[in-house]
Order: structure tokens, then C-alpha cells, then sequence
């Protein structure tokens, strides 16, 4: 960044330090990542124990992380069954009475009728799922409203469960059978971990797989993310969220079980304010109130944040009523957190994504007609021929082959080939997709394509679309997963074969290149294909929006454009000076798109737009523009003026030999490629409708590009 | 003759003098045994709610004797949550406190934790309601004897020759507690020789006056002429007393209750709202908890070895034998002593 000696203020010198090296990209790209939605649950666990770890000295000593362990089996059992419920889209209210029945009828089963263990925990689970079954049927089936339906569930469930506790309560609590069994559940360990918390990794882990790997896990989640869509997609809907009910219920049923040997409390308390802490619980994880967001995880870091508070201020001996209102507060804060999360996130994302950096560009050079520099004005390219006028869009390259065909791309997705040598006819040659920008040929006749927002393609002669490459090695500290090609620009082959290509931007897609404009940032590179080994890798990356890409005559080098630096630069991938950069034109007066050679030995280039003093003086106030991002629609941003432009012509010293300009527009409002053919130039825009041809005085009318590239054919 | 006699006054004067004077200082031996036995030690107190008068007026009279002595209190609070409380039991034990004093609002909840408290040498002195496993201590009224009190004024106020329906309702707490439990066995088993005596009613309300209210609002309309409601507790059958207030039944319906026998129910009892009150002085209790684990702290038997009752005495409250000595005023009695 050359601005010591520039006459740049202090206070600019300070803002290109700090664009240049502090990354406030990052957030914008972190906040893309999938896993953000897990981030702020964990940092809320993270801080939940080190509120109460400091408060309380003896809450993680080893005894007592197996005791609330033990407790944590139990509840978080109802907190899954909750989260399954949501994921489907709805909510299930009755599982603490639920809970509570489980509780009970265990109690009575195993304590006063005596029945065996194997025998009490599957009709327990029966009895919880024949609850979620009923639940199912209701909104499921017969698509009442999850809340209220459950809502009058919760009720009946608990009415029974307290007929049922007056009826046997005394029986149960003074029969006591002695079960090693009944024991174990209660109180035994495995390797360690208390029983009840193995029982729950086991399904935690089982619901896992069946969520995020199988076909039936997948579905729940589908119905919950779109019922309409999951509906239109030929889901069994209303099946499917009848059974989150049914599995709901099960869930609960062993959780109460568990429960039941733990305290043999057969009391009217249990599982009363269940509902409104494992909501609590499951919200606080990340599952979303609105179905298709949740995990196992998310459940689990939400129940241990929910007991870790519970239990913290039971220690704290914290007075009367507190905790519940404390734990009222959470919830009301969890759903509030849920809601505005998703309305907003992606509102924050465009918001924060936008990252103008500081972009010092040298006094441009004059193009006034009357400068006497070789960029002024004319009108050379007023009276040219135009081909295919109204008849194809967005043509921004344009090549011919040695039969004088003229081949462009459309922003369809064709590959027009105008047939020679008038080129009033045309055909669809080959359809890729996307939008075909920089072309080639290769030795063999291949037509190589970069297609925006899709990859490097090829033609073949005999019409046949193939992809070369779509990806390449993943940078190792970008945030973003960089190894897919968002905006393949323009390519060109060297004699061995392997081609450079360049990628414009890896943080845009093809139809946001205008903001990456806005952003001026180096976020380009350029990349190699190899096709001897099939490779592809990045070899000059952080380059500001690289564009037009050229060999040089000797074979060991090409050129480069760098479009919102306004300059030109040669790279040696061969020969003596191998993987050195030099500069070759500093300072162009507007944004250079595609190079390509001429017949003479030198280079044609297309300037895509002009600079103008207010758009380079915002180029260097990163944050004017970020607040215009943030303030105004983007169709309001200040732009750079591409709707004229001109072709140049430069040699390999950066000497400027002509320019050629349409004053008005008239023909070619803007220019984004040229190609040299037999004494014509054909000029290709992005944004015209046409093709321009226009007759070079004093060029060879026999140099054609292929044989320039791969000699003449025998 | 006098040179010798005034000798011998003046040896028997110096004598005298002699015993009068202050003699070596001599300890009580007793003294620093006793302070030791306290000084240090940590008491963790675990009632249902320190909502309630009754709990909090234990917790102000254990407190306000054993922290002089150098004794660490401590309270944890379950509010109605069993498993709250039974993860704090869990924790207490880990941290080998010296002494537990749990209210026990079922009879099953903490059985096995007790078994494990008391294996870790830890005093454990139930307090209000019993478990199915007896500790080292238990303070409180025997539930059973209540039953049979209440149930002997039901037969006399609605049984045969009474002139009244026989029937009667029964507004349990915690149907589960040892109240619930033994209470309504005691009732039970005393109804059985007078089947003239229908419980039209017999449901728990957990403790909360607003579920009694329902339970006796509902009873009060399903039976016209319900005789008499037979409560367990005193805070939650305030709900009762409202709801015969709301129908106007307070001269029809004979509402008995039991409790900690403070300044408020012997109002109610003076004016009518309460027709029998029994009394268990949580003053008597707090007393003999402090009792208990004196002499387990001095003792120092092994935990669990030694199990002792104190029983508290019943004191029947009604309209005629109310006093101004009868109750006691709670806010005089925790004063200070809770902050």
C-alpha cells in the first residue's frame, strides 16, 4: 500500500492501517457459519458455570457432578421429548403431568402390586406414549392447536394423576419392596456415570443418528422448517407429527421411571412446573418455537444451563419465590432471544457482511481530449459494425476460431456462435448455465470457458459441456469455506497446457459483484488448473477483483488485471523469474476488465468503467461507505461509472499506445472485452446488447488468436 | 484466765476469718467439654417452605440457640420441590455436615437418603412429619394420636345422637406425608365402629389454601348438609374457613384444624371461624430439636445408633377453653433472629 510519501494525512494514514490490519470481516463471514446458532446457547452455559462455579466452591467437585448428573438424566429426558415435539412445529405442555403419571403408576405397579422391573418399565412407557398418542391423534390428526390441545392434557393427566395418588398413596408409600434392580436404577453407576445418565446417552445418542442421518429424522425436520412445503412434497404430515407425540410421551414415560426409583415420591408435586422448565430448557439450547431448528445437543446444553441455575440457587439459599421468578425471567428472555434471532439474523448478516476497506488509488491521468495524453478522447469507436444488435444479452467476451466463427456468452447461459465470416447468422452452440464470461481456445480446439457463479468449463468441438473445475484448495485461515469458485472471471492457457484463471471475488456471488466493488477489498485470486494431474490451486491470492488474464509473447508469463485497483500487472509462472509480480501499468484512469493480445506483439485492453474524483476520494473513507451500506438501499450506493468506457492499447513496459472511445455511447456504451482477428476488433460489453466490430487501421489481416496461441495447423 | 480465753477467741476469730476467706479457684470441669462440643460444627436445616410460619418459626428458634454456641446454620430451601431438596441433602452430605434437620413432606421421598446420611456419620433429626426410615431424631406431633382426637370429635359433633348428617370431609396436605397418612388411618380405623359417619370428601391440597378452598367450596355445594370438615393443617384450611365464610355456613359447618398454635388461630377460634383447634407449640419443638442434637453433639454416639422420639404435646383449643395465654405471637418469637 504505497501512501508513505503521498502527501496522505495522518488521520488517513491511521484509517489504512487499521482497514488493512484489523479484520472486521470476520464477524460478517463467522456470522454465515451454520454453527453460530450453537454459539450463543454454549457461551451462555460457559457462563452460567462460572457464575456459579465462583459463587458456590463445592459445585463441581466430583461427587457433585455425579449427583446432578443423576437429576440431569431424569430431566433431560423430558427436555429431548420437548425438543422432538418442537422440532415438528409443535409443543408439548402435558409432559410434566405426564411425568408425573409415569411417576405414579410406576410406584404403584412395582411397589404395591409387586410386579416384576422388566415388566413395570415397558408398561410405564406404554402408558406415557398411549398419553402422547392421545396428543398425537388430537393435533396430528386432527389438526387441533398444539397448545391448547396439550394445554387440556396437562390437566386431565395431572386430575388423574391426583385421583390416583389419593387412591394408592398410602398403599404405595407404605409397601416397600427390596429390589437390587429397582436399587441400581436409582442409585448405581456404570464406568462411573450414574445409571440414569448412561440410559440417556444411549438415546440421546440413538436420536441423534436417527435425526440428523436417517430419512424419518430428516422428515420431522421438514415438516417443522415448512409444513407446507413438507405437505407439497408428498410427507405423510400429519403421520409424522403424530408420531413426535407418540415418541414424546415414551420419552417421558422412562425419564419418570427413572424418577420413580430415584425418590419414590408418590406425591402430587412431581413433574408440576416440568413443562415450563423444560421449555425453558429447550429454548435456552437453540431449539426454535417454530419448528426445524433443534438438535440433541441444543436440548442438552439448554437442560444443564436450566439445572445448574435451579440447583445453583437452592444452594444459594436464595429467599422465597426468587427462583421461580428468576427462572420466569430466563424463559421470558430465552423466547425473546429465539424470536428476534430468527426474524433478524439475517438482517444482522447483511448488515454486519459488508466490509469497505481502504483503497488508495494514485491521481488519475487526464483522458480530456485536449490533454495530449494517449487516453483522450475520441470517437474512433462511433461508426463501427454491429453484429447481432437486439438479438443476444450480456455478451462480455467475445473469441473467434481459425474458421471465423465468433463465439460469445449470454446471460442465458449460451454459448452464441455467430457463423463467419458475416456472422448475420447465429446459432446456440452449447448451454452451460450461469453467465459464460472470459473464453479461450486450447491447442486441441477446446473451447475453455469461466462461467460465473458456476466454474471452468469446456466445450468440446463437438459440442459437449464439461466442467474442468468447480473447486480448489481451501485457504487455511479463511473463515468461509473458500474452495468453491464463486465468480470464475476470465482464463488464458499456457503453452504446456495448464490454464490460469482468475477468481474476481470469494466473498460474492456473480450477481453482488457490485457490492465487492463497494467493498474494495483484495478478496480475489488467481488459480491454476493443471490437467496433467487434475489439480487446481490457488497461486496469487488476496488480489483486488482480478479480472482479464493474458500470456505474454515468450510463454513464461502473462499479464493481469486488477479492476478495482486500476492496475495491471505481470506474473512469471515459468523462465528465471518464476512466481515474481510486477507491475506494468500503475495508474489506469479507469477499472481494466479482459486482456488480450494484439496482432503487433502488444496488448488490447477494455476499461470497463471511468474513475471520477468522488468515487475515488470514497474509496478512501471506508467508513462513509459502510455507513452507506448500512443507511440506504443498495441500488442508492455510490457506484463507479461503468456505462463508459474505452479499449487500450499498452505494451509490455506499460507505455500506452492509443485508445478507443464511442463519445455518447452511442454504439458501445461500455466495453468489457476486445478480440483482435484478422485486422478487426471485436468488442464485447456485459451490459449491451450487441457485438462491435471495428476495423483496425494497418493491422495484419491474416493474425488470428488460435494461431498466435498453437502456431499454424499442418 | 482471760490472757488464755482472749488467746483462744482471738485463734477462734482467726479461725473463722480463715474459713471465710476465698479458697483456691475452683473450675467446672463440665464447661469446656460442653462449648467444644458445639463450637465449629455445621447444622443444615431442610424444610418443605420457609414460607410458612411453622418452618420459620423452628428455623428462628434452633438458630437463635445454637448459633451462639458457635454453630454454623444453614438453610435450604426446597420450596415445595422434593427434588430440590433431595439434591441438597445429596450435596449436604458430600460436604460432612454434622447434623441434618429435614421436614419430610412424604414418607418415602428421602428413605435412601437417609440410609446413606447416617452411613456418613451424619445426624439426621426429622422434624414436623416422619419417614418410613427412623433417624437419630424425630421432633414433632404423633400424627396418629391427632387422627384419633379429630376423629372422636367428629363422632361427637356428627355421629349418632347429634342431630346431624354424619357427614364429614377430609382436606388432606400432602396425601403422601406422614399427616396425610397417619391421620386419615387413624380416622379410618375410628369411623369404622360408627358407619352412621360418611367422609362425603377426601382429597389432598398439597399445602395450598387456594386448592383447600376449591375442595371445600365444591364439598360445601355437593353436600347441603355437610356436618363437619376435618383439616390436617391450619395454613392451607384458611382456605376452608373462606369458603364456609362465602356460604354462609359458618354456624352449620364444624371446621377443626391443628397447628403451631399461634396468636392468629386463637383468634380465629375466639370468633368462631374455627370450631376445634389443636395446638402442637412449634416453640415446644423448636426446643426439642435443639435438645436432640445437644445431646447427640455431646454423646457423640454413632450416627443412626441411638433413635429417640420427642413427641409434642397436643393442646385442644375451642371457643370455651381459649385464653390469651393459649397462643403465642410469632413475630415476637422470631424477632431478630431469621436476619
Amino acid at each position: 500500500m504505497a501512501i508513505s510519501g503521498q502527501g496522505v494525512s495522518l488521520r488517513e494514514a491511521w484509517t489504512a492501517w487499521r482497514y488493512k490490519w484489523v479484520p472486521t470481516k470476520i464477524v460478517g463471514e463467522i456470522l454465515t457459519k451454520r454453527w453460530i446458532d450453537n454459539l450463543i446457547p454454549m457461551l451462555g452455559l460457559v457462563v452460567v458455570i462460572a457464575v456459579f462455579g465462583s459463587l458456590i466452591p463445592e459445585f463441581f467437585t466430583q461427587s457433585a457432578i455425579a449427583n446432578s448428573t443423576r437429576q440431569l438424566g431424569e430431566f433431560t429426558f423430558v427436555v429431548l421429548a420437548m425438543m422432538i415435539v418442537m422440532l415438528a412445529g409443535g409443543i408439548d405442555l402435558s409432559v410434566g403431568s405426564n411425568f408425573a403419571l409415569a411417576n405414579i403408576v410406576s410406584l404403584a405397579l412395582f411397589n404395591w402390586l409387586g410386579w416384576p422391573l422388566w415388566a413395570v418399565i415397558p408398561a410405564v412407557v406404554g402408558i406415557s406414549a398411549g398419553i402422547g398418542l392421545l396428543n398425537g391423534l388430537l393435533v396430528g390428526y386432527l389438526r387441533l392447536r398444539a397448545f391448547i390441545t396439550t394445554l387440556v392434557t396437562m390437566i386431565v393427566v395431572r386430575a388423574l394423576v391426583e385421583s390416583l395418588t389419593l387412591n394408592l398413596g398410602m398403599k404405595i408409600s407404605s409397601a416397600s419392596v427390596d429390589s437390587a434392580a429397582w436399587d441400581f436404577m436409582a442409585d448405581g453407576d456404570i464406568a462411573g456415570m450414574p445409571f440414569s445418565f448412561v440410559v440417556l446417552l444411549v438415546f440421546a445418542v440413538a436420536i441423534h443418528i436417527i435425526l440428523t442421518r436417517t430419512g424419518p429424522g430428516w422428515r420431522v425436520i421438514a415438516v417443522g422448517g415448512s409444513r407446507r412445503a413438507a405437505h407439497n412434497a408428498g410427507l405423510p404430515v400429519r403421520r409424522i407429527v403424530a408420531s413426535t407425540y407418540v415418541l414424546s410421551g415414551a420419552l417421558v414415560g422412562l425419564g419418570g421411571a427413572l424418577y420413580a426409583a430415584r425418590l419414590g415420591n408418590g406425591g402430587n408435586s412431581v413433574g408440576v412446573g416440568l413443562e415450563a422448565l423444560a421449555l425453558t430448557a429447550a429454548l435456552l439450547g437453540g431449539n426454535s418455537l417454530g419448528g426445524g431448528r433443534g438438535s440433541v445437543s441444543k436440548a442438552f446444553v439448554g437442560a444443564v444451563i436450566v439445572l445448574t441455575i435451579s440447583n445453583g440457587l437452592v444452594r444459594l439459599s436464595v429467599p422465597q419465590g426468587l427462583p421461580s421468578i428468576i427462572m420466569g425471567a430466563i424463559l421470558l428472555l430465552a423466547v425473546a432471544i429465539d424470536i428476534k434471532w430468527l426474524k433478524n439474523k439475517h438482517k444482522i448478516l447483511a448488515d454486519v457482511y459488508v466490509s469497505p476497506g481502504y483503497n488508495w488509488l494514485p491521481p488519475a491521468p487526464s483522458c480530456d481530449s485536449d490533454s495530449g495524453t494517449p487516453y483522450a478522447l475520441n470517437d474512433k469507436l462511433r461508426d463501427v459494425e454491429v453484429i447481432g444488435k437486439g438479438e443476444i444479452e450480456s455478451p462480455e467476451d467475445v473469441i473467434l476460431d481459425r474458421a471465423d466463427n465468433l463465439y460469445c456468452g449470454t446471460r442465458h447461459g449460451d454459448v452464441i456462435r455467430f457463423f463467419g465470416p458475416d456472422h448475420k447468422t447465429w446459432e446456440v452452440y452449447a448451454h452451460i448455465g450461469g453467465q459464460p464470461l472470459g473464453m479461450a481456445f486450447d491447442r486441441s480446439g477446446n473451447l475453455l470457458v469461466c462461467d460465473g457463479g458456476m466454474g471452468l468449463y469446456m466445450v468440446t468441438p463437438e459440442r459437449d459441456v464439461r466442467v474442468v473445475t468447480d473447486e480448489t484448495n481451501r485457504s487455511r485461515w479463511s473463515i468461509t469455506d473458500d474452495s468453491r469458485l464463486r465468480l470464475a472471471d476470465d482464463l488464458d492457457i499456457a503453452p504446456d497446457g495448464r490454464i490460469f484463471f482468475s477468481e474476481a471475488t470469494t466473498r460474492y456471488e456473480m450477481h453482488e459483484w457490485a457490492v465487492d466493488g463497494h467493498e474494495s477489498r483484495p478478496n480475489g485470486r488467481i488459480l491454476c488448473y493443471d490437467p496433467r494431474n487434475n489439480s487446481t490451486r490457488t497461486i496469487l491470492p488476496k488480489l483486488m477483483f482480478p479480472n482479464g488474464i493474458c500470456m505474454t509473447h515468450d510463454g513464461q508469463s502473462f499479464l493481469f488485471a486488477e479492476t478495482y485497483a486500476g492496475k495491471i500487472s505481470r506474473y512469471w509462472f515459468d523462465g528465471p523469474k518464476v512466481g515474481t509480480t510486477e507491475v506494468v501499468i500503475p495508474n489506469l484512469p479507469g477499472f481494466p476488465d479482459n486482456i488480450n493480445r494484439a496482432s503487433d506483439g502488444n496488448f488490447w485492453l477494455a476499461l470497463v468503467g471511468m474513475r471520477s474524483p468522488a468515487h475515488d476520494l470514497a474509496l478512501r473513507m471506508p467508513g462513509f461507505r459502510k455507513r452507506m451500506s448500512r443507511d440506504i438501499a443498495a441500488d442508492e450506493w455510490m457506484a463507479p461509472n461503468i456505462n463508459t468506457g474505452c479499449v487500450v492499447k499498452f505494451n509490455l513496459q506499460g507505455e500506452i499506445m492509443e485508445s478507443l472511445w464511442d463519445l455518447g455511447g452511442e454504439n458501445h456504451p461500455m466495453i468489457t472485452s476486445m478480440r483482435e482477428h484478422r485486422g478487426y476488433l471485436y468488442l464485447g460489453g456485459i451490459s449491451n446488447n450487441r457485438i462491435g466490430k471495428y476495423r483496425i487501421p494497418g493491422a495484419d489481416p491474416e493474425w488470428t488468436g488460435p494461431d498466435s496461441y498453437w502456431g499454424k495447423p499442418q | 484466765m482471760l490472757k488464755k480465753s482472749l488467746i483462744l477467741a482471738a485463734a477462734t476469730a482467726l479461725a473463722l476469718a480463715a474459713s471465710f476467706a476465698p479458697s483456691a479457684a475452683l473450675e467446672d470441669p463440665t464447661r469446656s467439654p460442653y462449648y467444644a462440643a458445639f463450637k465449629g460444627k455445621t447444622v443444615a436445616y431442610l424444610p418443605i417452605s420457609m414460607a410458612a410460619n411453622i418452618t420459620a418459626s423452628w428455623a428462628a428458634g434452633v438458630k437463635r440457640e445454637l448459633e451462639p454456641l458457635g454453630v454454623k446454620f444453614v438453610i435450604r430451601d426446597g420450596n415445595f420441590n422434593i427434588d430440590a431438596t433431595a439434591q441438597a441433602i445429596t450435596t449436604l452430605i458430600d460436604q460432612k455436615v454434622d447434623v441434618m434437620i429435614v421436614q419430610n413432606t412424604d414418607v418415602q421421598a428421602f428413605a435412601k437418603l437417609y440410609k446413606k446420611a447416617q452411613a456418613a456419620g451424619i445426624y439426621v433429626i426429622q422434624v414436623g412429619m416422619q419417614s418410613v426410615v427412623q433417624t437419630d431424631g424425630y421432633s414433632g406431633p404423633d400424627w396418629s394420636s391427632l387422627g384419633e382426637k379429630m376423629a372422636a370429635a367428629a363422632i361427637k359433633q356428627c355421629g349418632n345422637g347429634s342431630g346431624r348428617s354424619g357427614k364429614v370431609a377430609l382436606v388432606q396436605g400432602a396425601v403422601t406425608s406422614a399427616n396425610g397418612i397417619f391421620i386419615t388411618q387413624a380416622i379410618d380405623a375410628a369411623f369404622k365402629a360408627h358407619p352412621e359417619m360418611k367422609i362425603v370428601a377426601n382429597q389432598g391440597s398439597d399445602w395450598d389454601p387456594s386448592k383447600a378452598h376449591a375442595i371445600a367450596a365444591t364439598a360445601l355445594q355437593q353436600n347441603p348438609d355437610l356436618c363437619a370438615f376435618l383439616g390436617y393443617w391450619e395454613d392451607e384450611d384458611q382456605g376452608i374457613v373462606a369458603a364456609v365464610k362465602e356460604a354462609g355456613k359458618v354456624h352449620d359447618v364444624f371446621v377443626m384444624t391443628s397447628g403451631i398454635g399461634e396468636k392468629k388461630s386463637c383468634d380465629e377460634v375466639a370468633d368462631g371461624s374455627l370450631d376445634l383447634y389443636y395446638s402442637y407449640d412449634s416453640r415446644t419443638v423448636a426446643q426439642q430439636v435443639v435438645d436432640t442434637i445437644s445431646s447427640l453433639l455431646q454423646a457423640k454416639p454413632a450416627a443412626g445408633s441411638t433413635k429417640v422420639l420427642q413427641i409434642t404435646p397436643l393442646v385442644e383449643l375451642t371457643k370455651a377453653s381459649v385464653t390469651s395465654l393459649s397462643c403465642w405471637s410469632l413475630a415476637d418469637y422470631v424477632g431478630n433472629s431469621l436476619k
